[in-house]
């Protein structure tokens, strides 16, 4: 249940935001901030909504008009799948369905739409100390820019600042450091991040945006069986661009916001997760329209890879009649009745249970029924990839078997 | 069966649905186009002002199509030619900007810059 609730909660805290003038690309980071278990797949589809309507000079509300609001409607898409225990790999696609300048000066909006960036992270699980309950997860992020760059809008080539596309390619490390307690019902992160811009250097541009630099504070807390909610501290710097080889003085900044978040697990490994990012501080460098509110709302859908046994029809484990399972347990005498309940089930040759990385090991015939396997299991007290164990059936189990209070 | 269904379905959809040839018939007695001048009313503008600076592309050639771009700061076309366009900028964009005016027709293109200085 855990682990599915952590695939709920795939759109992490968002770990940017800006000030608008002068942004451009994806505004929001996708995908989580831990690696997955071995053989896990995940799509989820997130739409923001931003918007922005607030001058700041330095860190003080400035009274200017000349854009009455900005705002934008994006959609991103992310997979993400389990490599090993440790290692895991997600790709992301975004789309600004629009984006919009309004003016006060004039009476007219710029509007664009179209692909954004595209990108692909690595997490690696670099500890695990499991005496602490802790975790720690180093991540390196690529971002490309496949959209438009010089989209046109009535005969004039659009400014950097509402180009869908950054135009820019982005390198982002990361490293996540999470701590659980309370039998893993709360949950504690610590996120720190670097994002590098490439300049972008073309017969028409010659724009670099400021690195950027962000720490992340969250609690995660599993408040039912279903439900999970958070609370996020997002500290962001980000430093000023380069145009031509001049600093741009109004870029840039000091922000910090918070981001509650609230996700529910549906049916079949579904989840929806919805949050609110708003800013308590800005100190912006010179004069900048500040963003009032990000809003997220995602759909994600996790995948034990025997489930989606459909699209990747005997490729992978699958062709040597191999396959692992995530089955929880905590001791010896978990091992032997998880693999002897195994070893009953029809279609198993063999199965092996590892206590480090709570993974059932089956060589199988061609014929086995995987739910069955896992309802067999979950009878028998052990929460598994796809069901949970009924209380009745885990309370049966011996007092040094109790894994869920260990967690 | 079915698969030939689905072949004339698809060769039905490039048949009736690909698209028209280019029918764009240019004026013969078009030419390379040619720039006379560039201008601004005002080569130095404050940052937000409700005053643009208004510039005008004065351009030969026939049947010419105008594209002005900056890097930073907004510019908006103000008649139907496209020859007049009007740019300001927020305090983003301090300093001096080149905006570019590029005039293309059916016998060739041509861009003129010129520099605005935004002030605070």
């Amino acid at each position: 249940m855990l682990r599915l609730l952590s695939l709920v909660c795939l759109v992490s805290f968002s770990q940017q935001i800006n000030a608008q003038c002068c942004s451009a690309g994806n505004p929001a980071s996708n995908g989580g901030s831990g690696s997955m278990a071995k053989n896990y797949f995940s799509v989820s589809s997130s739409y923001v909504h931003s918007y922005s309507d607030t001058y700041f000079k330095g860190n003080s509300v400035y009274d200017f008009d000349y854009l009455e609001n900005t705002k934008f409607d994006f959609g991103l898409l992310n997979f993400s799948y389990g490599l090993s225990n440790k290692l895991s790999i997600s790709s992301e696609i975004g789309y600004f369905i629009n984006k919009s300048m309004d003016f006060t000066f004039i009476d007219a909006t710029r509007e664009a739409s179209g692909l954004g960036d595209a990108a692909i992270d690595l997490k690696y699980q670099v500890a695990n100390l499991k005496k602490h309950l802790a975790s720690i997860t180093a991540s390196v992020k690529t971002s490309v820019p496949i959209g438009q760059f010089d989209q046109m809008d009535k005969n004039v080539i659009l400014p950097i600042d509402i180009q869908p596309s950054s135009g820019s390619f982005k390198l982002k490390t990361a490293l996540n450091l999470s701590k659980r307690f309370y039998g893993s019902k709360f949950s504690l992160n610590s996120f720190i991040s670097t994002e590098f811009s490439q300049r972008i250097n073309t017969d028409r541009t010659d724009y670099k945006y400021g690195n950027l630099y962000s720490f992340v504070f969250s609690t995660s807390h599993n408040t039912t069986k279903k439900i999970n909610t958070g609370l996020g501290l997002n500290f962001t710097l980000r430093e000023k661009a380069i145009n031509r080889d001049i600093i741009v003085e109004s870029t840039g900044g000091t922000f910090i916001n918070v981001q509650p978040r609230i996700s529910y697990l549906l049916p079949e490994n579904f989840g929806i997760t919805t949050s609110v990012n708003i800013p308590i501080y800005r100190n912006v460098n010179g004069i900048q329209l500040t963003n009032k509110y990000i809003l997220v709302l995602a759909v994600s859908k996790g995948f034990s890879l025997k489930t989606i046994k459909p699209l990747l029809n005997n490729i992978l484990l699958e062709s040597f009649n191999e396959n692992s399972f995530f089955v929880d347990g905590i001791c010896g005498m978990c091992k032997t009745r998880i693999e002897d309940m195994a070893n009953s089930v029809k279609g198993v040759k063999w199965a092996e249970w590892n206590l480090d990385s709570k993974l059932l090991l089956v060589k199988f015939e061609d014929d086995i029924n995987t739910e069955k396997l896992a309802k067999v299991l979950s009878k028998g007290g052990h929460d598994n990839w796809l069901s949970t164990s009924k209380d009745g059936a885990y309370n049966k189990l011996h007092s040094c078997c109790k894994y869920r209070t260990e967690h | 069966m079915k698969a030939y269904t689905y072949l004339f379905a698809l060769a039905g959809i490039l048949l009736f649905g690909s698209c028209d040839k280019d029918k764009t018939t240019f004026n013969p007695n078009n030419t390379v186009p040619t720039i006379d001048s560039l201008t601004t009313n005002m080569s130095i503008i404050e940052f937000g002002s409700t005053k643009p600076a208004v510039l005008n592309c004065a351009a030969n050639g026939g049947e010419l199509t105008y594209i002005w771009e900056v890097d930073l700061g907004d510019l908006f076309i103000i008649n139907d030619s496209g020859s007049q366009a009007q740019y300001t900028a927020s305090p983003c964009c301090i300093g001096e900007k080149v905006i570019s005016c590029t005039v293309s027709n059916n016998k060739g293109e041509l861009t003129e810059s010129i520099m605005i200085t935004i002030i605070e």
